[in-house]
């Protein structure tokens, strides 16, 4: 679905990812996982297209992406959750599940699409007419997701759910993710290893803007580098 | 003294549609555009030329200007700010600053600095007397314009799918392109909507107040001074501010005299922002 090929990408002059290449095949949950700057939201902001790639190709649904602008990148059927979860704190939260619809023109879709993500996420219906800002953080990051979903896309990019929610809040947002897998591919950058490894289908984890190892999430867990390098076992 | 509230209510009107049209571009882009005041006055020149030569009413060109300055204001992003919008954050400001210059001396060169007025508009000298306070129609008119100009873009910003697109790319450029907007074409219809305010105030006020190459100066300054007093972005803060700085000007125009009218307008905006520095609505 996804292919990723020798990806150089930087930001003016200075390369983060080097020589990158991956691929996410339909149905899948893969996680990409590294420490702090290691350049996993650079790669899935290279994928969206905010960044453009020095060289590389970007493969998806058989069509290279590298050069389509952003904004139409939502339009293939990608959609990205960006880090920090970046709700529009001023509007309300209805006003931003619509704007994750903002590609879609069909009136009805919209409404079929808004009551989906009011059942998966019953407390945003709760909370409908609030401003995204007045909600909680674990709120907001599902705000955040439901809103990446309403554009109906074949790939949900997810950067950084975990961060600053509080472990329990985590483990409730990755549940969540792994029900969404289901329906939708996802591809999952995460800093917290250990449950970004134990949910995802297949995994690579990124080093100084190259991939050190890849394999199914079980695998990655079990191997001395990755017990060594990120879970201090 | 009540003829003097209702002056300032009128005039207020007018500001805040001048207002209304800066603090969008500036709210969503973080540009101030300096060249505002001139495009009024670029406005002003076509209602007076159109009824100078074809003999064309303002209220008339009202569409016809609204429409011109949309397409100038389009034309100014497209050709010169896109350019310089992701540069040193000084230089798309300076841009706009360069461009009102330019404009500025360009009515002059071809216009030459002289007062123009249009005398007999459609609306030219009528007054409606209300017990003592005599109003003049023009002003009604131009008020009354304003006012529902700015009903229809807070409609247009709060109901429509662009509207709402504009908001999003003023909060968050980046994840509003995440949404699929395209932020650049945003950019564009926005500055067409600061022209069309504009646009739509020059003709409104072509029928009662003088028409000079320079008059962009005075209300780029007075809608900066109201988008700073009411706050960054903030429509119904250029709405206030507008009426306030209307009325603070009557006011001060009343026990001052005419000629010292801004000492009280300045003054005013730098006491507010020292209790409200993010203004009256600000975020």
């Amino acid at each position: 679905m996804l292919k990723v090929k020798n990806l150089n990408v930087g930001y003016g002059n200075v390369p983060v990812l080097f020589d990158l290449s991956l691929e996410v095949k339909q149905g899948e949950l893969v996680s990409v996982v590294g420490s702090n700057g290691a350049g996993k939201s650079t790669l899935i902001r290279a994928i969206s297209g905010i960044l453009k790639p020095y060289s590389g190709e970007i493969e998806f649904m058989g069509e290279r992406i590298d050069n389509v602008p952003a904004y139409k990148v939502v339009e293939k059927g990608i959609a990205h959750v960006p880090e920090g979860r970046q709700v529009f704190g001023k509007l309300s939260v209805k006003d931003n599940l619509l704007l994750g619809a903002y590609t879609i023109r069909d009136e009805k879709i919209i409404n079929a699409r808004l009551n989906e993500m009011y059942e998966l996420f019953p407390r945003l219906k709760e909370r409908e007419h609030q401003k995204a800002e007045t909600l909680s953080g674990g709120e907001q990051q599902m705000l955040a997701i439901a809103r990446g979903l309403m554009s109906n896309p074949k790939l949900l990019m997810v950067d950084e759910v975990s961060l600053g929610l509080a472990p329990v809040i985590v483990e409730r947002v990755l549940e969540v993710l792994k029900v969404i897998s289901k329906d939708v591919t996802v591809l999952m950058v995460e800093q917290n290893v250990q449950e970004a490894l134990e949910i995802a289908d297949r995994a690579y984890v990124i080093q100084n803007g190259r991939i050190v190892m890849e394999g199914p999430g079980e695998e990655l867990l079990e191997s001395d580098m990755i017990k060594k390098a990120y879970l201090g076992l | 003294m009540g003829q003097i509230i209702v002056n300032g209510i009128l005039m207020g009107f007018i500001y805040s549609l001048v207002a209304i049209g800066l603090t969008l571009t500036w709210g969503t882009m973080g540009i101030p555009n300096f060249a505002h005041g001139d495009f009024l006055m670029l406005s002003m020149y076509l209602a007076f030329w159109a009824f100078e030569l074809i003999g064309i009413d303002p209220l008339l060109m009202l569409p016809i200007c609204i429409l011109a300055i949309f397409i100038l204001g389009v034309l100014t992003y497209k050709g010169i700010i896109s350019r310089v919008i992701d540069g040193a954050s000084l230089t798309a400001l300076l841009a706009t600053f360069g461009l009102g210059m330019f404009l500025k001396n360009l009515a002059q060169f071809l216009w030459t600095p002289n007062y123009r007025y249009i005398n007999d508009a459609l609306v030219s000298g009528k007054i409606i007397k209300l017990g003592n306070i005599v109003l003049g129609v023009p002003q009604i008119v131009a008020a009354v314009g304003s006012i529902l100009l700015v009903v229809v873009i807070v409609y247009f910003m709060e109901n429509t799918r662009t509207g709402k697109a504009i908001q999003a790319t003023a909060l968050n450029r980046n994840t509003a392109l995440l949404m699929g907007i395209n932020t650049s074409k945003i950019f564009a219809i926005t500055f067409g909507i600061t022209g069309a305010c504009v646009g739509a105030a020059g003709a409104l006020m072509s029928s009662f107040f003088p028409i000079y190459p320079t008059l962009g100066s005075l209300f780029s300054t007075l809608s900066l001074v109201i988008v700073a007093l009411g706050g960054l972005g903030s429509i119904k803060g250029a709405l206030y501010g507008g009426l306030i700085i209307g009325l603070t000007e009557a006011i001060g125009g009343y026990f001052l005299g005419t000629q010292f009218k801004y000492l009280l307008v300045f003054l005013i905006y730098l006491i507010v922002i020292q209790v409200r520095p993010k203004g009256l609505f600000g975020w």
